[in-house]
């Protein structure tokens, strides 16, 4: 009573407090039975709907916590790294592949001006395309009959093809050529004379011992592009020799027209030995690979095309010379 | 085992999957909110029917309930709010009361005296019958807002506080309302003021 008083009521009077024992004295009624048991079997339904939350309640409470969320983010980004490094990996590896071409051109036609032909002097370069033009045709059939690997066989295909494309110039000359940087630093004088190695390696190595026939056969036509680019070019200078087999697309445009003029003045290496450089750089890895049939068989092939490459080689690699043991 | 556990307590339970805790809640609030009900509407079927929802409405919105919200603020003001709602209800309808008349003849009794009381004396039974008619009366003839704020004093002994939060309104006018329904019953029952000392 006073309780009630104190709280804010203010009436402590005698009527109040009569009236306030009536009112307290009125009995409480007892609800009826009649519910209860819908309530309970409510109660029970919702229980259990509280108990075990949906899958998805759960997947998605779960990926609302602050850790799994960083989690996320995290993942998101080192796979966006990982996916955009890939890519630019990937991305890189062609100007590699055209730049190795460019420096075994260089370097091939600097060693082969120095070995060799110093007496010939620039007669040699003008008389090279003539050779490979007897080359392109007993090359293969030489190969074919030492090995019949697909890389052989997949050359004289490209000379059916390529015969038609150099007399639709204008057609020719849109494309850019990959190997245009080669035949220009071929041209123009690289000044380096020794095979680099490393590059090779590198290449090289990239590959196992099954995909060394392909790379082979992938190198062997880049560099009958290129031989035949060259080709082209040395054609431009002398339109009497007959049409080369084989002339892709990209090697002869107006430009590399005008450098193959400008650098048949200088030192064009001789397709055999250019070739015989490359296997002599795969030769030279399958060997410290441990690969000594691959290592030989590619030997066999530089041996076809210039014995002495294939002394030297042997004779100044270690590994190469263990296989040969 | 849930006995001395708070409402809050067992709300948390409940929201866990325990069914015995919404049992012990039901068992410990089914009456006091009833008698709430039924002197707020004065209709024993009215107050059945508005019982059974005000706990519905607690199983429905259980998961939404938080630990902070003291339980029996959460529970009278679902309840009020379906007094409230059914009293507005019954204004648009014409409904009898339980202190009208049944028959339009006067010797007839009212509702009140159909309900009934417990065994007492007869004499006893008789004066507290007439006081708890008269008190019954009195109650009825307050405002909604005065009456629900002195049930919930009086009866559910709440604080104003309390009484605050469930009506929606400031404490002060709490406080205001409950001394003008005092005021106002003291003045309905002033001629019962004899026979309320005399009653035990």
């Amino acid at each position: 009573m006073t309780s009630h008083d104190s709280g804010g009521d203010g009436d402590d009077d005698a009527q109040l407090k009569s009236l306030r024992a009536v009112w307290l004295s009125m009995p409480d009624e007892d609800p009826p039975e009649r519910g209860l048991a819908e309530l309970m079997a409510a109660a029970r339904v919702k229980a259990e709907q509280m108990a075990k939350p949906s899958l998805w309640q759960r997947l998605a409470a779960l990926l609302r916590r602050p850790p799994v969320l960083a989690l996320a983010t995290v993942l998101v980004l080192i796979g966006g790294a990982v996916f955009i490094g890939q890519r630019h990996s990937k991305m890189e590896v062609a100007p590699e592949a055209s730049d190795q071409r460019a420096r075994m051109n260089a370097e091939s036609a600097t060693s082969s001006a120095a070995s060799g032909s110093a007496a010939m002097g620039p007669a040699n370069t003008l008389a090279a395309p003539e050779a490979p033009a007897g080359a392109a045709e007993s090359a293969p059939a030489d190969m074919e009959s030492a090995q019949p690997t697909p890389a052989v066989e997949a050359k004289p295909e490209p000379k059916k093809h390529e015969a038609p494309k150099i007399e639709a110039p204008p057609r020719v000359t849109h494309r850019p050529p990959p190997s245009s940087a080669g035949v220009k630093t071929a041209t123009t004088g690289a000044p380096t004379t020794k095979m680099n190695d490393s590059v090779m390696e590198k290449s090289a190595l990239s590959t196992d011992s099954k995909e060394t026939k392909k790379s082979d056969s992938r190198g062997f036509d880049g560099t009958n592009g290129l031989i035949e680019g060259t080709l082209d070019e040395n054609q431009s200078t002398d339109k009497s020799s007959p049409p080369p087999p084989a002339a892709p697309a990209e090697a002869p445009t107006a430009d590399d027209r005008a450098g193959g003029t400008k650098g048949a003045a200088t030192a064009q290496p001789q397709p055999e030995v250019r070739r015989a450089q490359q296997y002599i750089a795969q030769a030279k890895t399958a060997a410290a690979r441990g690969d000594c049939a691959a290592a030989r068989t590619l030997m066999k092939r530089v041996a076809s095309e210039d014995a002495a490459s294939y002394r030297k080689a042997i004779a100044n690699d270690a590994a190469l010379k263990k296989c040969f043991e | 085992m849930f006995n001395d556990t708070a409402d809050e307590d067992l709300m948390v339970m409940y929201q866990k999957g325990e069914v015995r805790a919404f049992e012990v809640l039901l068992s410990r609030h089914r009456k006091p909110v009833y008698n709430f009900i039924l002197r707020f509407v004065g209709d024993k079927e009215t107050a059945e029917d508005l019982l059974q929802e005000a706990f519905m409405r607690v199983i429905k919105g259980a998961e939404a309930y938080k630990r902070q919200a003291k339980f029996t603020t959460w529970l009278y003001t679902i309840a009020r709010n379906l007094c409230v709602d059914q009293t507005r209800r019954r204004k648009h309808r014409k409904h009898a009361s339980l202190d009208a008349p049944m028959d339009t003849s006067e010797e007839s009794g009212t509702l009140m005296d159909v309900i009934p009381g417990n065994e007492m004396a007869s004499d006893r039974k008789s004066v507290n019958k007439q006081l708890h008619e008269q008190m019954q009366r009195a109650i009825g003839a307050l405002s909604d807002e005065q009456r629900e704020v002195f049930l919930m004093r009086e009866f559910l002994d709440m604080p104003f506080k309390q009484i605050a939060d469930v009506v929606g309104v400031p404490e002060n006018t709490v406080k205001s309302r409950m001394r003008y329904a005092l005021e106002k019953l003291r003045l309905e029952l002033d001629e019962y003021k004899d026979l309320a000392k005399a009653a035990p």
